[in-house]
């Protein structure tokens, strides 16, 4: 069955975008990510105008967030305070990857750009996730306990002026890394489509030293907020948010993670690293393919003002 | 259709019999539809024009017969045509070139190939063929690569259109053309312009009006994203989140 996308203004396949946001939510339940560094390369790769897929998968990944953020509510594992503080940064580092998109959207270097990022952070990321999952494999083959991390060790973070106390998070930490990391995070997803909880999670842990408990939720959060507001400001800049695309794509995403997270608690950990670090590297390479190889057709066009008689 | 086709040619006969007496031809012509309406179903329409050359007893006497053009445009845009070039091993846009009246819409029916009825001159004087339609830059030659590439992309999605010798003459002064519109015609005000040349030269024109429109949901959605976008924005976050509360409530797991 085709539907029109309003915005995208292309027909699709509805069953299509269905799948394609189940896939990507099994992918993301299964692993317990959000999901968006897939999604957004998928509608990409399956021919949705690459501003339209990025800003869709925004609305997408707030589907996603609270719906993850609700369940973690329950279980009272969140730090609201970490949370608004980390917000405060991501939504300044919004309105920055917005006025970027729009700009780089005018000169049609968006795509490129876009592409480029992908490749590099998916790229190092997919390397080092596949190189460390495979490590911990081999030496749990050989019987070999990890090292256990020193717990309450503190690096030069720790020594930044501005302190606040997150007292559910058990920190007493200075401000501005928490800023810094709200706002890179929030460049990078509103700029690129992705909710960027597997840059956030891992940086709240090793950096930041947030208890692992509190870290999945109080993430959530603030994807939550940071995405819902690159949605309004994608829809107030360049009109590119895609209703009814990203309509399918949450209903597709809701199902699709259930399965998933079932499935997830039957799976070693190693290996659901390993595999999501082969799958981010895929589509990392995927991109380098195509910045490399000669384009079908070199020309393309795109209409800047129309409506004139 | 039949029924239809019918009745435009007893009024096309009507208004040839009722014409004053004048010494250049005059073009009276009609659409098989002035209004096209996309809804989500619309894949595609074809556009009939009917129309007749007047003569009288008083016009000069045109013994190499007539050629008739009929161009569909519709409303012009501003686009702009870029093209990859390798740079330190990836493509990358290095030039563009930006054309400030595009018709978003361009599709000809003739009687001959174009540079048998007229001189290329003329023809881009008239805004008439792919090779010399107006883009707006007048000093843009018509094989300038990025005009050529824009041609050939519109081409191929059917939004530009050029068919020649397809234009039937009933009867010396009697003609029918038959023009389609591909599923994804933009909407807007359209013209139809019917021009008739004669030995080279243009003897007389008519331009019609006719509209296309998007209705339905996919149109509702798209005005109000464009007309109130920050109440649009603001929908979608809600529409996310009682979608993300919805499934989080009903596929709850703890």
């Amino acid at each position: 069955m085709e539907v029109y996308l309003p915005i995208a203004e292309t027909p699709v396949n509805l069953f299509v975008m269905l799948a394609m946001g189940a896939a990507v939510g099994f992918v993301s339940g299964l692993l317990g990510i959000g999901g968006g560094f897939l999604l957004t390369p998928l509608l990409i790769f399956s021919g949705i105008p690459p501003a339209v897929a990025v800003a869709s998968v925004t609305p997408q990944i707030v589907a996603s967030s609270a719906s993850g953020a609700l369940s973690y509510w329950r279980r009272k594992a969140i730090d609201l305070k970490l949370a608004g503080t980390l917000f405060i940064g991501g939504a300044i580092g919004s309105v920055g990857g917005a006025w970027v998109f729009g700009r780089l959207g005018r000169t049609g270097n968006l795509e490129l750009v876009i592409a480029l990022c992908y490749m590099l952070l998916l790229g190092a990321i997919g390397a080092l996730m596949l190189f460390e999952s495979v490590r911990a494999l081999i030496r749990s083959h050989r019987g070999v306990a990890p090292s256990a991390r020193k717990p309450g060790a503190h690096n030069w973070i720790h020594g930044l002026p501005l302190k606040l106390r997150f007292r559910r998070s058990r920190l007493y930490i200075s401000l501005l890394p928490i800023l810094v990391l709200g706002g890179v995070i929030g460049f990078l997803g509103t700029l690129l489509g992705i909710g960027g909880g597997f840059l956030l999670v891992p940086a709240l842990i090793y950096l930041l030293r947030v208890p692992t408990s509190i870290v999945i939720g109080t993430s959530l959060v603030q994807t939550l907020g940071t995405m819902a507001m690159a949605t309004v400001l994608h829809a107030v800049g360049t009109a590119t948010v895609d209703g009814v695309l990203a309509f399918l794509l949450m209903i597709g995403g809701v199902i699709g993670a259930q399965f998933g997270a079932q499935m997830g608690l039957r799976l070693r950990g190693e290996y659901l690293r390993a595999i999501m670090g082969l799958l981010v590297l895929a589509v990392g390479v995927r991109f380098g393919v195509n910045l490399i190889v000669r384009p079908a057709d070199p020309f393309s066009f795109a209409i800047i003002a129309g409506g004139l008689p | 259709m039949t029924g239809r086709r019918a009745a435009l040619l007893a009024a096309a006969a009507c208004a040839v019999a009722a014409a004053a007496p004048a010494r250049a031809e005059g073009i009276v012509a009609s659409l098989s539809q002035t209004r096209i309406t996309i809804d989500s179903d619309f894949t595609g329409a074809e556009l009939v024009v009917f129309g007749v050359i007047e003569r009288d007893a008083a016009t000069v006497s045109r013994p190499g017969g007539y050629d008739v053009v009929v161009v569909v445009r519709g409303p012009r845009e501003a686009v702009v045509t870029r093209r990859k070039d390798r740079f330190l091993g990836i493509w990358v846009t290095r030039e563009s070139r930006t054309f400030s009246a595009v018709p978003s819409f361009y599709a000809l029916a003739s009687t001959r190939l174009l540079d048998r009825i007229a001189d290329p001159r003329i023809l881009a004087e008239n805004d008439i063929g792919l090779a010399y339609a107006d883009f707006g830059e007048r000093s843009v030659s018509s094989d300038d690569p990025f005009r050529q590439a824009l041609v050939r992309l519109k081409t191929s999605t059917r939004l530009f259109v050029e068919r020649t010798g397809s234009v039937e003459m009933l009867t010396p002064t009697f003609f029918r053309a038959t023009l389609p519109l591909p599923a994804i015609v933009p909407d807007g005000g359209y013209t139809v312009e019917t021009v008739v040349f004669s030995d080279g030269a243009r003897v007389a024109s008519r331009t019609l009006a006719l509209t296309v429109e998007k209705v339905g949901f996919e149109e509702r959605v798209h005005r109000l994203a464009f007309d109130e976008p920050l109440v649009y924005g603001l929908g979608v976050v809600a529409l996310a989140l009682v979608t993300g509360w919805l499934g989080g409530v009903v596929f709850r797991r703890d």
